[in-house]
């Protein structure tokens, strides 16, 4: 269907064939250097209470981003926000010299979400489904809702650590080694979680694309 | 956390917001945090150092045995403490020391099965427990509100710490070196005091809990 792909509600990684290589922690730019935010976080472990806005402006958007991907309520997430840099504060002195602010930052994220997920059973966040441009027909919304639909069924029925890796990787952009820490795994073992994640998500969407194509004049 | 009913706040909204609550939640600094630690450390070592050295054991003699004992303890707690003060977390050698230390105490022993009346094996169990609580209760205060990612891996730590720590100094006080009252009414205590510092570290050592200046 030319001119699709646009429309297509998942291709946040691109279409089946354009689904990207995961790279090495080392190929990252900028890899082995600290950020500012990790360095305004070494100085409000030490004391600095002002070095802390630094931090929240590095990193909000990206944790705001991050958590309402898992939290559908956008009140919610941005509480979990609130709750991760309470914490971040809170546990200052523990933040380990000459580490990197993220993975920590969003391994909190992650474990709060974790916490008001298992008391509340909540849903995992639909958030593959954003609405169609509203130009286009209505076989082309239906058919970018049902492949959009198949992906993220394929993408929750993935084994959570599967999917968490695809999401901090593909999604917020981070490293193997960002990752791996975040989720307390090897790097090693983030790779072939990842590559699972977008091998069973590239054969789903092979699958509904293909159908489409065969489907009937 | 229950899901929210409000709107979404605007950036510089949530910005405000979350800063003045982190200004009001106070929190030790690195170094706060090293001496607070520190501290806690000097107090149940010594603690049970002196609990340790003042029992009836030593009054039976062997006295470089029991010195090598209380030494293979203070090595331990300076290794926990350096630990801890370097912002790490709560690691194995502080723990190995005296455990690895008390089956050794076997090979001094003549009758090492010699058969315990069942009162004593009780009371040792007993005196490991209530010490190794109130040893780690004071580390894990110590360290309230610093774990906010594994709190429950720092408790367990935690707790084979203090439970180590515990049987080797109600080893050394109750001077009844065989080795089935060794694992079973001194290191037996320590798994059940792991099992309680895996409960105790989510409550106390997560973030959430609240941690003064």
């Amino acid at each position: 269907m030319p001119g699709s792909a646009a429309l297509y509600p998942i291709p946040a990684w691109g279409l089946p064939g354009e689904m990207p290589a995961l790279e090495d922690a080392a190929s990252v730019p900028g890899a082995g250097q600290r950020s500012r935010a990790s360095l305004a976080m070494e100085r409000h472990a030490e004391g600095d209470a002002a070095a802390f806005a630094e931090v929240y402006d590095a990193l909000a958007g990206r944790l705001l981003r991050y958590l309402s991907r898992l939290e559908r309520n956008a009140a919610t997430a941005e509480d979990l926000v609130q709750q991760t840099f309470i914490r971040m504060h809170r546990a200052r002195a523990s933040f380990k010299r000459g580490a990197d602010v993220e993975p920590w930052a969003f391994a909190i994220a992650r474990r709060l979400f974790l916490d008001s997920r298992r008391s509340a059973r909540r849903r995992f966040a639909e958030w593959l489904l954003p609405e169609p441009a509203p130009e286009v027909d209505a076989e082309t919304i239906l058919m970018a809702r049902e492949l959009g639909q198949a992906a993220h069924d394929r993408l929750e029925s993935l084994p959570p650590l599967q999917r968490e890796a695809f999401l901090l990787m593909r999604e917020d952009g981070m490293s193997t080694a960002e990752a791996a820490a975040t989720l307390g795994v090897t790097v090693a073992a983030i790779k072939l979680r990842a590559q699972r994640a977008y091998d069973a998500l590239r054969v789903t969407v092979r699958s509904e694309t293909g159908n489409e194509t065969k489907g009937p004049a | 956390m229950t899901t929210s009913t409000r709107d979404p706040e605007s950036p510089a909204v949530l910005r405000a917001r979350v800063l003045a609550a982190v200004e009001a939640a106070p929190s030790p600094t690195r170094r706060a945090l090293a001496t607070r630690t520190a501290i806690a450390v000097v107090v149940v070592s010594t603690s049970l150092l002196g609990f340790a050295l003042t029992g009836a054991a030593m009054r039976g003699g062997g006295h470089g045995w029991w010195a090598g004992g209380a030494v293979l303890m203070l090595a331990a707690a300076c290794v926990t403490a350096l630990k801890l003060g370097a912002g790490g977390r709560l690691l194995g050698w502080g723990a190995l020391v005296p455990l690895l230390g008390l089956p050794l105490t076997a090979l001094w022993v003549d009758d090492p099965f010699a058969t315990l009346p069942i009162k004593t094996h009780v009371a040792c169990v007993i005196m490991t427990l209530v010490v190794g609580v109130l040893g780690g209760g004071l580390l894990a205060f110590a360290r309230r509100g610093t774990e906010p990612v594994a709190a429950g891996r720092a408790g367990l730590s935690l707790g084979l710490v203090a439970g180590a720590w515990a049987a080797a100094s109600v080893a050394l006080r109750c001077g009844h070196p065989e080795i089935d009252h060794t694992l079973g009414s001194h290191v037996a205590p320590v798994l059940v005091l792991c099992l309680l510092g895996v409960v105790a570290g989510k409550r106390v050592l997560g973030a959430g809990a609240s941690a003064t200046k």
